[in-house]
């Protein structure tokens, strides 16, 4: 057994302000945001580009592709005719290899002089004033031309193969005279109307005579490209700048929020902290009157009684008991107040709490009204701890007798249990104040009753001195009990709803 | 004929005393531990003085005082009191004659000093 002061256990919170810092921002993620954005930026620039040049280079191709259906229709329709006779002039003289056909030249009944224009022919003329015009270029050839002109150039040939080896056509970008051209060809079959001027060559009806090559200078489709450049570079400038101003100012927004919303907290932190101030101001004053109420009325007793003994000293049977209950009524505060702030001489021992609180209960019993239904549900074993008994015994006694008045005359249930809990590290068990509970294992003590229940304001203010909604009482009962329980190193849990009981949980350490 | 004066106050010991001071000073004394129950001993015996404390359950001093004074004009009415946690003395001491007590004692207080106070409000 020993004697000590047991420590008080300051159960009021400070705001911790140390915590606070300003949310200021960092320009790091400001600039890597904004190189993000510019590579974004570039990115879709080029794949625009890229798409841009594209588009221009399929047009070129189908230019390319269109020219040659067209060449082939019109060679099909001079073909389906056997060729058509033109007037011989300059620029069109008698075809020289056609001189084996007997009617090349004839004149009209008009006496006009017509010579034989073959589908090649008439094709290599159109050629010709297309090229003059639209720089189109267009050639017929073959590996075998009859004339000499239509040989095939370096391109035209490795197509022309590929045409033997089954490829029906070629596509590509290619420089013709320094100059860039896109270049298309695709085979032309023997048919039959062929044969009339082809059929010297040894050729057969579906062989791969040869193939018209058309080639489309690439120049005003890059030129299409290229002045395209100086309007896209404005539109994706102008989306840069508007996303750079949107990253600047979001982030100046982000930091005004950020600004405001510290200001705000430390506002109401320091609200907190006024109230916390007022409150405890609030709750000394409530303490010093209702301190100097109960001393006022004692020591009116004392000194009324002495007055008795002055005037009427035969009263002295009378007034002595009087005056010591007053004087013991007095020390009974005084108990009370250092309990409360946790300051009493405490005889420390083990202690049984089931055997104390089955003896509590076994007393109290009687002071209990009949409507009251007791419960009591205590560990099987010895529910060990260290503290002191007189003080354990009157926490015991707040909570019975605290319980019994919630129900009060009505019928009611008042159940006392005592059990052994562990509580682990993490585990989200908190006191009535919201702080969290060691870890440890306790002596669980718990008083159910199906009493009135309390309210947020009620609840709030139960633990304060000199707070008490009873009809008798001084308010001492359930701060004395918390003191008693801070000093042993205990926590205290509520709940409770009006109407609908309260429930306190008191956990004591167990030895 | 004997002065009749209601003691209304909680603390049982004091009221005690008080009621003796008073009987054995020659008064006629009824006594109530709360405010409620001391309108009703008033309803019913009609006392010439009431003595309340402020600080009691139920019915505060002052609410009780008030409805005395509702009830009857003329009756003296003597706040005693050792002050109160919600409530500085000189506060206490201004309503109390707002609401309508005749005079105050602060507690602790002598024989000399209450019983000079009694007769004093009985002879006005």
């Amino acid at each position: 057994m020993e004697i000590r002061q047991m420590p008080h256990v300051n159960s009021s919170s400070q705001a911790d302000t140390d915590g606070l810092t300003s949310s200021a921002i960092p320009l790091r993620p400001l600039y890597q945001l904004i190189i993000f954005w510019t590579l974004l930026i570039l990115g879709f620039a080029a794949w625009d580009s890229y798409q841009f040049y594209l588009s221009q280079l399929t047009t070129a191709k189908a230019v390319a592709r269109d020219n040659f259906n067209k060449d082939l229709v019109y060679r099909r329709w001079a073909t389906m005719h056997g060729g058509v006779y033109v007037p011989i002039t300059e620029r069109t003289p008698p075809n020289p290899y056609l001189s084996h056909i007997p009617d090349r030249d004839i004149t009209a009944p008009s006496g006009k002089s017509l010579t034989l224009m073959n589908p090649a022919y008439m094709t290599r003329q159109v050629h010709e004033l297309a090229r003059e015009q639209y720089d189109l270029r267009g050639h017929i050839t073959s590996l075998k031309p009859i004339r000499p002109a239509n040989v095939a150039d370096a391109w035209e040939t490795e197509a022309l193969k590929a045409f033997e080896s089954g490829a029906s056509e070629s596509m590509s970008q290619e420089m013709i005279d320094g100059e860039s051209y896109i270049r298309f060809m695709k085979s032309m079959s023997v048919e039959e109307a062929c044969l009339k001027c082809h059929a010297s060559q040894g050729y057969k009806n579906g062989d791969v005579r040869g193939g018209i090559s058309i080639s489309v200078p690439w120049a005003p489709y890059r030129e299409r490209v290229l002045s395209a450049i100086p309007g896209k570079a404005t539109t994706f400038g102008i989306v840069w700048i508007v996303g750079v101003i949107g990253i600047v100012t979001g982030r100046r927004n982000l930091q005004h929020y950020l600004d405001e919303r510290d200001r705000a907290e430390e506002e109401k932190l320091a609200m907190q902290q006024h109230l916390q101030n007022a409150r405890k101001l609030e709750s000394l004053g409530v303490l010093a009157g209702g301190l100097a109420h109960d001393f006022n009325n004692i020591l009116a007793t004392i000194i009324g009684y002495c007055g008795i003994l002055k005037f009427r000293p035969e009263k002295v049977a009378d007034s002595i008991p009087e005056i010591e209950k007053a004087a013991e009524r007095a020390a009974e505060l005084c108990r009370q107040m250092l309990a409360y702030a946790g300051k009493t001489q405490s005889v420390i021992m083990q202690v049984d709490m089931t055997t104390l609180v089955d003896e509590m209960v076994r007393l109290l019993k009687a002071t209990i009204p009949q409507n009251t239904v007791i419960k009591v549900d205590l560990a099987a074993d010895a529910t060990m701890i260290q503290g002191d008994s007189e003080q354990l015994r009157q926490i015991v006694k707040n909570l019975i007798i605290n319980a019994s008045e919630a129900i009060g005359e009505a019928q009611g249930e008042l159940r006392i249990s005592l059990a052994t809990t562990e509580i682990r590290e993490g585990d989200p068990l908190r006191d009535y104040q919201g702080k969290f509970i060691a870890a440890g294992r306790y002596a669980c003590l718990e008083v159910t009753d199906t009493g009135c229940g309390m309210d947020d304001e009620i609840r709030s203010k139960i633990f304060e001195p000199f707070y008490t909604t009873k009809f008798f009482g001084r308010g001492l009962g359930m701060p004395a009990t918390l003191g008693i329980i801070a000093a042993h190193k205990g926590a205290l849990q509520l709940f409770s709803q009006p109407g609908q009981g309260t429930t306190i949980k008191v956990y004591l350490p167990a030895a | 004929m004997k002065a009749k004066i209601l003691v209304i106050d909680d603390d049982q010991q004091f009221n005690s005393m008080v009621c003796m001071i008073l009987v054995d000073a020659g008064y006629d004394v009824k006594s109530a531990t709360n405010g409620m129950e001391g309108l009703k001993m008033f309803m019913k015996e009609r006392p010439d003085l009431v003595i309340t404390d402020l600080y009691m359950p139920e019915k505060e001093g002052l609410e009780a005082i008030m409805e005395l004074r509702q009830t009857d004009k003329t009756v003296k009415i003597l706040l005693v009191s050792g002050g109160s946690p919600h409530m500085k003395m000189s506060e206490m001491f201004t309503m109390a004659g707002m609401f309508g007590a005749d005079a105050v004692l602060p507690k602790p207080f002598s024989i000399g000093t209450f019983l000079e106070k009694i007769k004093e409000l009985l002879e006005t």
